[in-house]
């Protein structure tokens, strides 16, 4: 066992000495790396200490400011779980108003999760005159869809009959802790704040190893990243699954455009006003949570990824490719875009791919495989950065989570393989415009909507 | 109802002018207290009375037909009209607001004569009525008399019941609904609507309840409805407002941060408090607290009231028609009480479980006497009858005891019979339909019970006699 540690460790010494000699050789090896993903990573680090630094100052302000909030919850074939999402919204610690959609799309089809909606107005109505109201300060309403429209029209529906100063959306299997909105109402005292986003974490976490890749992934690119990045105010997506929007803004920006990736789309659409209106400011809350169910089989996993990657590859460079422009964006949100958007999640996997296959071809087995032993470490660097900053700094629940840690080796594994599945994405978008067989919208409504 | 055989003395009458005078009393009187507004004509003898003393003294004039009660009293008069033996069935007229029902407002003289002739024609057809002396067959009667009205309840919040039976009252006849149950017993009055149902403290059958909900540990009533939260960590159940820290949820007992409903903490069902004890509990113990006497019932135990309406059966036509109860009963020579009866009938049933002592229950019942009367007459019916009275009473010896149980029933307690000389009395029984002509139609029926030979563990006279006079009437 030591021997074999011994070995490896000697292996790899030399390959790092000789990449220190052989200077030429290692920069053209670490291009993507120090261009890309360190820039990103330097941007996260500090925006999360800075955010920090300033997170007792925000949470310390005294605040009476407590508008009323509607949540439409989009419930599709959900069943009975819609009933924790409706149950976690009443459950609220908020002083004012929330008023809770529950818009079952396609309630025809869906009668089981129409009744379980219609079932959970039991918890709002008093029986009788002398029952006090369990939930004084709540109200529920069920909007059933009886034709199916999709995840767009749920959504405008719901923002149609909503009657708050501020709108939450929240998928039907997701729930929320109790302080969910409160924290996110309090952003939106500041008047330049349009749209927050609201954090995710992983229901089924102990499901199987793919969940507990998942959580992983979704604390280090939602709690860390997004937590850093919104402190420079250059926030990726608000999630189609969790986000809060100022309610006068939101209608005059015509509220969701149909297609996939419908949050991504909304993101960039706020995002065009940055240029002219450079006050504006899409702030992130880590500590906003909604718990969602993620898919918890390889082949699930690789389907939903299959969609976002390629949805991603869609949006940025066939539906807003006019929106790359300094003046839309500003310089940093541009930049930002640009590097994140296009470079990182569109043309890195495609170096990767191709760079591992041209090591291959040009150097002994061997080597290669040190090579990619090197960049393992250097990944699992990154990870760990990220974990930690993730445990110390944002983490609420540290004493459930201390678990991540003994699963971090395995990730840069997973990531890698990520990599490589969204470079599979881009190409099916690029040739087969799979945005178009998306299951978030019956074929009727797609194809009334404009091609890209 | 005028009748010249009677002279009554002269009463003296007052004249617009204030002057006494006398009036001859052949004339169908109307009796006035307090000046009428109506005039009648000569046919009428009107009598107007000022005085109350005055007035209750002429409630004796023969030649009375109508009372109408013109000045304010109305409710002090009616009782003593309806409790006076000459007026109690007479119509009474008045404008003026009364507690009790009267028989309509003060009418013009060709209403009146329509109104007297009705009652006079129903009085005919009710021959006995004269004899009726005790205030139950006045009240039957009244109610037949005028087209068989119905014994109405009305909304009194005074009574412990709520209701109140204003006819009832006028004829003093005491507790209403005790009265009721034993006239329905006898079948003088049946049942018609029921109107309400009220529920009475069983202490002192006062309606005036109070519904309070108690704590069910300690029976306080210092509760209060609250929202309770339920720690998963350490299972802490407290008020909602001792978790509240800073926007937060702390459990106060273990310091643990609830974030997640359904995860970290959940509602229990138990959404009361008791002040008092502190006991947490889902559903208050309800009972029915009595504003009168404090007692506080279940309210599942709660007395219920029926409250309803009677009407006359044909049973209470029928006597009110041949009146006589005495004509059409059974000469049987001295009769004890059924109370006694009962007393007796137990004292047996002891002795003959003790000793062994021989005793023997009979029972006879009539059960067509009203259908025979329609047929034969009562004159015919009366024969009969006396003639099977004379041969029963042939039949008994000294030492039996008889008692008319019901109107045609009739219980004979034959102490220290054997049993073989029972079935010689059931074959007499049986031989005086062939003796006295016409006792088939009465529909004759006898029972009987032999003790010890049929005495039962756990029999009674309540349950015996019940059990024999079932027997007889055909229902078992």
């Amino acid at each position: 066992m030591l021997d074999t540690f011994n070995a490896l460790w000697g292996f790899l010494s030399q390959i790092w000495l000789s990449a220190f000699i052989d200077g030429q050789r290692t920069a053209f090896l670490l291009p993507a790396f120090i261009f890309l993903e360190l820039s990103l990573l330097l941007v996260v680090v500090f925006g999360v200490l800075n955010w920090y630094r300033h997170r007792q100052a925000f949470l310390r302000a005294p605040s009476t400011y407590s508008p009323r909030v509607s949540v439409i919850i989009t419930c599709y074939g959900e069943g009975r779980d819609i009933e924790k999402t409706i149950l976690s919204f009443a459950e609220q610690i908020y002083a004012g108003h929330i008023e809770i959609i529950a818009v079952i799309d396609g309630a025809k089809q869906n009668l089981h999760t129409y009744q379980a909606a219609m079932g959970c107005r039991r918890w709002f109505i008093q029986a009788n005159r002398n029952q006090i109201r369990r939930y004084p300060n709540r109200s529920y309403r069920v909007l059933p869809k009886w034709q199916r429209g999709g995840r767009v029209s749920t959504l405008n529906a719901g923002l149609h009959v909503s009657r708050g100063d501020i709108i939450m959306n929240a998928d039907g299997d997701t729930s929320f802790d109790n302080q969910t909105v409160a924290l996110m109402v309090k952003h939106f005292q500041d008047p330049n704040v349009p749209a927050v986003a609201g954090a995710l974490k992983v229901r089924n976490q102990g499901e199987s190893w793919v969940t507990r890749l998942q959580t992983l992934e979704y604390m280090m690119s939602i709690q860390c990243a997004k937590t850093g990045l919104a402190r420079w105010n250059m926030v990726n997506n608000i999630s189609g699954a969790f986000g809060a929007f100022r309610c006068d803004f939101l209608r005059k920006i015509g509220g969701w455009n149909t297609h996939t990736a419908e949050d991504l789309d909304l993101t960039m659409r706020i995002k065009a006003y940055f240029g002219r209106h450079p006050h504006l400011y899409i702030p992130f809350e880590p500590h906003a949570i909604g718990f969602t169910d993620v898919p918890d089989t390889f082949k699930s996993f690789r389907q939903q990824r299959l969609r976002w990657d390629g949805d991603l590859l869609f949006l940025y460079l066939r539906k807003h490719k006019q929106s790359f422009r300094l003046r839309l964006l500003g310089l940093k949100n541009f930049l930002f875009t640009v590097i994140y958007g296009v470079l990182q999640e569109v043309i890195l996997p495609f170096l990767i791919f191709l760079f591992t296959i041209w090591l291959f071809v040009i150097y002994p087995a061997a080597y290669v495989w040190g090579v990619l032993l090197f960049v393992y470490f250097l990944y699992l660097g990154q990870a760990m950065l990220l974990l930690a900053l993730y445990y110390f700094l944002i983490s609420e629940r540290r004493e459930q989570e201390l678990w991540i840690f003994l699963w971090s080796p395995v990730y840069p594994l997973f990531a890698f393989f990520r990599k490589i599945w969204s470079m599979i994405a881009a190409l099916y978008e690029l040739l087969a415009r799979g945005h178009e067989e998306t299951s978030m919208a019956p074929w009727w409504v797609i194809k009334r909507g404009n091609k890209f | 109802m005028s009748d010249p055989a009677n002279q009554v003395p002269a009463l003296l009458c007052v004249d617009e002018a204030g002057e006494a005078f006398l009036e001859d009393n052949n004339k169908p009187t109307i009796l006035c207290l307090g000046e009428p507004q109506q005039i009648y004509s000569a046919r009428f003898r009107v009598q107007v009375v000022v005085n109350m003393a005055a007035f209750y003294d002429a409630l004796g004039e023969l030649s009375l037909v109508a009372i109408l009660l013109c000045q304010h009293g109305a409710d002090e008069a009616l009782p003593v009209i309806r409790q006076h033996s000459n007026s109690a069935l007479k119509l009474v007229f008045s404008n003026l607001p009364c507690r009790f029902p009267l028989d309509g407002r003060l009418p013009d003289e060709a209403a009146l004569i329509a109104a007297l002739t009705a009652w006079q024609q129903a009085y005919q057809s009710f021959p006995e009525l004269e004899k009726m002396q005790n205030p139950q067959d006045h009240l039957l009667a009244y109610l037949a008399l005028r087209g068989e009205q119905l014994l109405q309840p009305e909304r009194d919040l005074a009574s412990a019941f709520s209701y109140r039976y204003p006819l009832i009252e006028l004829f003093d006849l005491g507790d209403s609904l005790f009265f009721l149950r034993q006239a329905v017993r006898d079948e003088l009055l049946a049942p018609v609507s029921l109107i309400d149902r009220v529920r009475q403290c069983t202490h002192c059958s006062h309606n005036t309840l109070n519904y309070i909900d108690l704590c069910p540990q300690c029976s306080s009533i210092d509760i209060k409805q609250q929202s309770a939260i339920h720690c998963f960590t350490c299972g802490h159940v407290g008020e909602q407002q001792t978790f509240m820290e800073g926007g937060r949820l702390v459990c106060p007992n273990c310091s643990t941060a609830l974030r997640h409903i359904g995860t970290d903490y959940d509602r229990p069902l138990e959404n009361m408090e008791c002040n008092h004890c502190g006991a947490f509990f889902i559903e208050a113990k309800v009972v029915a607290r009595c504003l009168h006497c404090d007692h506080e019932n279940d309210p599942s135990d709660l007395n219920i009231a029926q409250i309803q309406s009677f009407k006359i059966t044909d049973k209470t036509k029928f006597r009110l028609r041949v009146a006589s109860d005495e004509r059409f009963s059974l000469d049987l020579g001295e009769q004890v009480s059924r109370d006694y009866l009962h007393w007796l009938v137990d004292w047996q049933v002891g002795l003959s479980r003790r000793h062994q002592i021989e005793f023997a229950l009979l029972c006879l019942s009539f059960n067509r006497v009203e259908q025979a009367v329609e047929q034969l007459g009562a004159a015919q019916v009366y024969r009969i009858i006396s003639q099977l009275g004379a041969q029963i009473k042939d039949s008994l010896r000294v030492t039996d005891v008889i008692c008319q149980y019901q109107d045609h029933s009739y219980l004979l307690l034959l102490p220290n019979l054997p049993f073989d000389h029972l079935t010689v009395v059931q074959q007499k029984m049986q031989q005086l339909s062939s003796l006295v002509q016409g006792t088939d139609a009465l529909a004759m029926a006898v029972s009987s019970f032999h003790a010890p030979t049929e005495l039962q563990e756990g029999d009674n006279a309540d349950f015996l006699l019940t059990r024999l006079l079932s027997e007889v009437s055909g229902d078992a």
